[in-house]
Parts: structure tokens; sequence; C-alpha cells
């Protein structure tokens, strides 16, 4: 279908790192799970999902979106992206709250680790 | 600059597949790991607290094209129209449910919307797997860089392509292989009694069947 992807694996050292966490994780979650680490298990799970796509993201670049009718008409990330000037302004507001967001993310997994509670966490729904 | 905005685009996406994935996954599983009310509601106090927080991810990667790459965004939007507001329909009807799941003490009330919460999930993951074969196959755009995507024309992966083909079909099963697995290792960690012990069993199953999937994936690549 797209031979393509896989020659973009192997000619950048981005999907070769993230093959790499793909593979560990792959072989930690299982024994992660034996072991009774399961915190440790998800913590790997979560990495493979983040690895699998990761990959693949570095393999399609630059190209976003293919196109099946005619090769000539696929769309690169230069084609779709906005002005300089955008991405600038952009850049400059993203990582605050990436931040921000990542400390609230944080915050909620702290709140509730661990096993569930049912009468905390059932949120009024039961 | 593009390249770090396509790097932000992909890891918004990836973050929200990631975080939110695992409650795709336990809701997958809602009804093969919790067989009576009581362990139904653990797998949905489970995921209660942080479902809808993982959606933001979503509406932020949402925010992210549209600054960054708008052209992507005006395309694949309208390309993907049928496709998307099923997506905002599977995730509207998997909150509803989860809400209102509990409101009446009924029988036949909870199994109802527990049927709504599992086929919202199973369509999610599906929807998104499609979505993921659609774009490394590609789709059928026009010399001004629109298209349009039924469900499926003729299962080919060439030429005037449907959301369904031979491809796409098995990437969607392999995504729904690969959440399942995620939510079972994500409710071994939050469950206790009978519900854990299924998701154990469960979990080991189903990642030694994602590594044949995988490489099945990958030679259809």
């Amino acid at each position: 279908v797209r031979p393509e992807l896989l020659q973009g694996i192997v000619f950048r050292p981005v999907a070769w790192l993230t093959l790499v966490i793909c593979g560990a994780s792959a072989y930690a979650i299982l024994t992660g799970i034996d072991q009774q680490r399961e915190r440790l298990a998800l913590v790997r799970s979560s990495f493979l999902l983040f690895g699998l796509l990761m990959t693949a993201a570095a393999a399609l670049f630059p190209i976003m979106l293919f196109s099946t009718a005619d090769p000539a008409r696929q769309l690169t990330a230069t084609d779709c992206a906005a002005p300089d000037t955008s991405l600038i302004i952009g850049t400059a507001w993203w990582f605050p709250a990436l931040i921000l967001a990542f400390c609230y993310l944080y915050f909620l997994q702290r709140h509730y680790w661990g096993k569930v509670n049912l009468p905390k966490d059932n949120q009024g729904f039961y | 600059m593009i390249a770090l905005w396509y790097g932000i685009l992909v890891f918004m996406l990836t973050t929200y597949i990631v975080l939110d994935g695992r409650n795709f996954g336990a809701g997958i599983l809602h009804w093969i790991v919790a067989r009576n009310q009581a362990e139904r509601r653990q797998v949905i106090a489970a995921i209660g607290p942080l479902w809808s927080w993982h959606e933001v991810w979503l509406v932020g990667t949402g925010g992210v094209m549209v600054m960054a790459f708008p052209r992507l965004m005006a395309a694949s939007f309208s390309g993907c129209y049928l496709a998307l507001f099923l997506i905002l329909w599977c995730v509207l009807l998997r909150g509803i449910s989860i809400e209102v799941g509990g409101h009446l003490s009924d029988r036949l009330w909870q199994e109802f919307w527990d049927s709504v919460f599992v086929f919202s999930n199973v369509l999610l993951a599906v929807l998104f797997g499609a979505a993921l074969g659609n774009v490394a196959r590609g789709v059928p755009l026009t010399a001004e860089g629109t298209f349009y995507l039924p469900f499926f024309t003729n299962f080919n992966i060439y030429g005037n392509v449907g959301l369904l083909d031979w491809y796409t079909v098995p990437m969607a099963l392999f995504c729904v292989l690969i959440l399942t697995a995620h939510g079972a290792t994500y409710l071994t960690m939050k469950t206790e009694g009978a519900v854990h012990e299924r998701s154990v069993e469960l979990t080991r199953s189903l990642w030694l069947a994602v590594i044949p999937a995988f490489f099945l994936i990958t030679l259809l690549t």
C-alpha cells in the first residue's frame, strides 16, 4: 500500500529511536504483567502506543496527505502550513500552555492514582 | 518551524490517543471484565474522573491544526465529514451513557446505557484506526486540494477510494486490538477482585495477539 513509509523509517534517525522505544516497551509490558508491576506495565503500554504513532509520523514527514488519484497532488507540510509569522506567535503561547496542561495532568493523575475508590470516584453518576 | 509544528501536531494527537485510548479499551472490555452492576461501576469509576479531561487533547489537536496547518484542516474536515460526525456522536454518546446510566435504578435502563457505552467505544476505536489507515493509504485529492470520502466504494486502495477498504479495515481492527490491550493494562492497575483477575488474564493474551497483528499490518503497509 505505502512502501515509502518503511523507507522513511530507514532514512530517519528519529524513527529508529521511536522503534527502539516500541520494541523495549513491548517486551517490558509482558514482563511487567508477569511480575505484577501493573503501573509500570501501563507506562510501558503508553510508551508503545506513543512510539508506534511517532514512528509512523516520522516516516510520513513531510507528506501530510497522500493522493490516491494522482501522486503529484499530495499535500506536504509546507503546502498546508500557515505563514511563518503565525507559527512564531503560536510557538510563544504553545509552550507555556503545554507546561500548564502537563501540570494539571500530573495533578489529576496524582489525585486519582491507585485502585478505584467507588464512593469517591463515581462523580455522583451512581 | 514547519517541522516543529508538525511535531507538535503529532505530539498532541498521540497524547490524546495514549490517554483516551485506555478509556476506549476499558469501554470495549466493559462487558467482558465486568459481569454485574457492581463490577461495571468499578470499570466506570476507573475512567470516570478523567475521560472528559483527556478529550481536551483532541480539541487541542484541532486548535493546532487550525493555527498551523489551516489547509490540511480545511481539506480533511470537509473530506471526512461523515466520519467526523460519527466520531462526534460516539464521543457524545459515551459521555451521556456514563452520566445518565446510573440515574435510574432500573436494570433495563442500565443495560441499555451500558450497551451504548460499549458500542460507542468500539466505534471510536474503529474510526480512529480507519482514519490512521486513510492517512497512510491516501485520499482522492483533486487538483484544488479537496476530497470527499464515502464510507466505501469498491474496497480498492487506488483511485476513487472510500473510508473503508481492504487495507483500512485491518488497520481499524488492529487499532481496536491494541487499544483494548492498552485498556486492559489500565484496568489491571485500577481495579480489584474479579475484575482485576479477568483484566490480568486478558492483558497477557491481548498483548500476545498484538504482536502477529502488528507484523501483518506492517506487511500490508
